[in-house]
């Protein structure tokens, strides 16, 4: 496993006016969990290959281990890559696409350790049952396992690129390969970077999160860090379903505002739906009217609603234990904010 | 495909050498006169002439003999592109009673030798009285070019979803309308594979041209294997006949190239 | 590929037309050989009904066995030379841009050749008096003359079909190669895999179901092939390149022993059945597997 720094690195294509990935500095910790997050177009498949070696950066350098890679081909930096669709070797079973990285480096060609290597692969991951089956005849959620234990196989690798592998995996398993992902990183503390435009995939697998928009990395945290306390508007708004919502503090009432002032002093306010409490108006100084409700279960009893409220001409969501009807005029009060101006944070507020 | 290994570029190159090679060679002998190609042998022509060229132009034997070839190629693919569309819709769309087989035993037809009804298909068109038409032997040709008309079509007709079906349906058209407005012009590249195939099996055979046709009809191709004159072979106009026989496939080729390799993907020749 | 097909018995109407014409053009010529095959004809309105007999006469006629074996020589010798090289040929290709286009134009001209054209190509090319490589094989001391000298005779023919036909299997291939997705190449050179392991293990399982096409498709064409040896050597010097399609026509249109002639047909024909249901069966096999 290693430890990745990349220094100011950027990447332009041949003959583009914009970069595409403006520089950037990341470090990834030796056997750690990270995922890059982004929508399509934010370059996170661009910093993906100048990963695995396919691209070389414009600018800055890459280091694995202190080590100069960014010379060097895939092949030379010791990685692996698990991609959208099951990459496997059609023609052999799932036993020897297993053992095919380990027979190619002429490592360690000891038949029985790499057979024992094999097998310790597949019982982390569930699949020392098809071992002899041919690679053609299994599921696709078992040929994904099969394209990941082929990841994981060599002891040598330094990082385990993984480019949005839940794509072509049926949804109802989706979660399971998710799982088994996770418990495989952390058994084997293997360094994985974890590449995807869903937030939910990026934010239940990762210790660390980077999220990247327009080609660069807008803030890199734990999961919660950067969910509860975004740097930016736009990660606030990207990550969380609903999105954070947000007011201009100009259209907050007088109250409000003076306290805002003194908190940062942002333009707008960013809350998150279940950051915020309901109560009947005038228990707050914010109010809204409910526009919409829609059920999303019960908890211990109480019947869980998002509300979607309007206040003034902004509309809201939150969500709520109390029991609201559409019309009925309520008062929010926010326990957990963040401020913005010119989209960046310059305060916030509470714990949670 | 990322990987051009050395040697296959270099073979590659030698074999387009080894393919040009004789096309250039054809080119030089319908550059050059009869009696300049039995004089002299020379790797580029001194004295070039078009003479060979306007004689195939002006002299009806040979000109009438391209038409022929041409109106039996065309009356070919028109009918065997007709008479596969449906079928193949069918093949694609539905599982009745006998398909697989009926698809099997369409696919023998491909791979009938030609030989084989040289003699029933000599009886059987003098019979009807189509003996000596281009009609004859574009039917003749149908028997292998529309199996491999239907295998083509239905291959990626295959690859149509049938929600549009439904949803022309659900739109109120007709079945003409859908058929003729929606589906045939999702299915271009199909059918201009199609016609590439039909083209390139109706304008190369020899065979059955021969056998079905006699002065009426003469195509092409009969016409340059009969010529010999009494000095000896007209090398210098047979070459230029050559050469307008091998136009309209370099041609075709081009304005389907982007289709081609899509047809031959699906491995169905 | 198999899609929620519906089932419906009237769909048989499409596939209507298609019968009609490709029983006019087939079925009933083809049952009028089988007719044929089993009666003596001596003249129109006389004929006998011998059974087996032309068949066993067939297949027991040194000439025609002579044929068969010629046929079957250059079927393996056309397939053992043009299935490796096309596959190097397809390897060797560009996959997109100007230079791809040209190439893929340049490949497929031999193949919509009319086939007596490539044979007078050849025939041009090759005479020792006039042709490019006659002449050429000549000044370099070689006694070259495909028209008197057997050897020559089949040498010529081999290179006319690998030029003729080779385009078909590299194209196919070609096609075959450019289905492999640029991932399957990214994770095998992560793997470590040589060239050689790329090409056993990523290249040629995809192309194992283009190739069985190829091999079955030049095995039935080139045993049928009839036009370009006759344009080229007319089946000589004497009857060494005289293959079974060239026979066949001799026979029944040359000297319209019509029984006889029949029964070779059949027999012709069930070999190529025998082909074109190994060609089905692998292909149905392929599809079903992807």
């Amino acid at each position: 496993m290693a430890r990745i720094r990349l220094d100011g690195v950027g990447f332009t294509y041949l003959g583009a006016d914009a970069a595409t990935l403006a520089p950037l500095s990341m470090d990834i910790s030796h056997g750690e969990a990270f995922s890059l997050l982004g929508a399509s177009g934010a370059g996170k498949t661009t910093l993906l290959n100048l990963l695995s070696g396919i691209l070389q950066p414009t600018r800055g350098r890459i280091y694995f281990d202190d080590v100069d890679v960014t010379g060097l081909p895939g092949r030379a930096r010791h990685l692996a890559q698990v991609f959208q669709f099951p990459v496997l070797y059609q023609s052999m079973t799932v036993g020897e696409n297993l053992a095919f990285p380990l027979t190619t480096r002429g490592l360690n060609r000891n038949p029985a350790d790499i057979a024992l290597r094999v097998k310790a692969v597949a019982e982390e991951l569930n699949i020392e049952g098809i071992l002899n089956r041919g690679a053609n005849g299994i599921s696709l959620f078992e040929k994904q396992l099969v394209a990941i234990g082929r990841a994981l196989v060599r002891p040598d690798v330094s990082m385990v690129l993984l480019d949005e592998p839940l794509t072509a995996v049926e949804p109802s398993v989706k979660w399971r390969l998710r799982q088994t992902l996770k418990q495989a990183q952390r058994d084997l503390g293997v360094t994985m970077v974890y590449v995807t435009h869903d937030q939910t995939e990026a934010l239940t697998f990762a210790e660390r999160v980077a999220v990247l928009a327009d080609g660069e990395i807008l803030q890199t945290g734990s999961p919660e860090d950067v969910y509860q306390n975004p740097t930016h508007e736009f990660v606030g708004h990207f990550l969380g379903s609903p999105g954070m919502n947000f007011l201009p503090v100009a259209e907050l009432p007088e109250t409000l505002r003076h306290r805002l002032k003194h908190q940062g002093d942002p333009e707008r306010l960013g809350f998150r739906p279940e950051s915020a409490k309901l109560s009947a108006a005038g228990a707050f100084d914010l109010t809204g009217v409910v526009s919409s409700r829609r059920i999303l279960g019960t908890q211990q009893g109480d019947v869980i609603s998002m509300y979607g409220l309007q206040c003034g001409d902004h509309s809201v969501f939150v969500r709520s234990s109390a029991s609201q009807v559409v019309g009925d005029p309520v008062s929010i009060d926010l326990r957990h904010w963040v401020g913005f101006r010119n989209g960046i944070r310059v305060g916030r507020h509470g714990a949670e | 495909m990322s990987r051009r290994s050395r040697i296959s570029r270099w073979v590659l190159l030698g074999y387009c050498v080894y393919l040009i090679l004789p096309l250039y060679w054809l080119l030089t002998m319908a550059l050059r006169s009869n009696a300049d190609i039995a004089g002299t042998f020379e790797l580029l022509p001194s004295s070039p002439t078009l003479a060979n060229f306007a004689e195939i132009l002006t002299n009806p034997v040979w000109y009438q003999g391209f038409a022929n070839s041409l109106s039996y190629v065309v009356l070919n693919t028109l009918i065997s592109v007709s008479v596969a569309l449906p079928a193949a819709y069918v093949f694609s769309r539905y599982r009745f009673l006998g398909d697989r087989q009926l698809f099997f035993w369409l696919l023998t037809n491909r791979m009938a030798p030609p030989a084989v009804f040289l003699l029933p298909f000599f009886q059987l068109y003098s019979s009807i009285g189509l003996f000596d038409t281009p009609l004859a032997v574009a039917l003749a040709h149908c028997l292998f070019t529309v199996p491999l008309s239907v295998w083509i079509l239905e291959g990626f007709m295959s690859g149509v979803p049938t929600e549009i079906d439904d949803m022309a349906r659900i739109d109120g058209h007709s079945f003409w309308f859908f058929f003729t407005r929606i589906f045939l012009p999702i299915n271009r590249s199909a059918i201009g594979v199609t016609v590439f195939f039909c083209f390139m099996f109706s304008w190369v055979e020899l065979l059955l041209a021969r056998t079905l046709t006699g002065s009426e009809a003469k195509p092409i191709v009969v016409v340059m294997t009969r010529t010999v004159s009494a000095s000896g072979m007209d090398w210098g106009v047979l070459a230029a006949a050559g050469v307008f026989t091998v136009l309209p496939g370099i041609l075709v080729v081009w304005f389907v190239r982007q289709h081609l390799v899509k047809g031959f993907v699906l491995g169905r020749v | 590929m198999a899609q929620n097909k519906v089932n419906d018995n009237r769909a048989w109407i499409g596939v209507l037309p298609v019968l009609l014409i490709v029983a006019f053009s087939g079925v009933i010529p083809l049952m009028t050989v089988v007719n044929y095959s089993v009666q003596d004809i001596l003249d129109f309105n006389t004929r006998f009904f011998v059974g087996l007999e032309w068949y066993r006469e067939t297949l027991a006629d040194p000439r025609f066995v002579d044929a068969f074996l010629r046929q079957i020589g250059f079927s393996a010798a056309v397939l053992l030379v043009e299935i490796p090289l096309g596959i190097v040929i397809a390897r060797g290709m560009p996959s997109d841009g100007l230079r791809a286009s040209l190439l893929l134009v340049l490949l497929a001209t031999p193949l919509l050749i009319p086939w007596n054209v490539v044979g007078t190509i050849w025939q041009i090319y090759a005479r020792p008096d006039i042709g490019l490589l006659g002449v050429t094989l000549n000044e370099l001391g070689i006694a070259f003359n495909y028209t008197s000298e057997p050897l020559h005779a089949w040498m010529t023919l081999l290179a006319m079909d690998i030029w003729h036909w080779t385009s078909l299997v590299a194209l196919l291939a070609f096609a075959g190669l450019t289905s492999v997705p640029a991932a399957c190449y990214q994770a095998a050179e992560l793997d470590g895999a040589s060239k050689w392991q790329m090409f056993r293990y990523v290249e040629l399982p995809r192309l194992k179901g283009v190739l069985v096409i190829a091999v079955l498709l030049r095995l039935m064409d080139s045993f049928m092939i009839y036009t370009e040896p006759f344009v080229l050597t007319g089946g000589g010097p004497g009857n060494t390149t005289t293959f079974l399609s060239q026979y066949l026509a001799t026979m029944a249109v040359g000297q319209f022993d019509l029984g006889p002639a029949a029964a070779f047909s059949v027999i012709y024909f069930l070999f190529i059945l025998l082909f074109s249901w190994l060609f089905y069966t692998s292909v149905m096999r392929n599809e079903d597997e992807s």
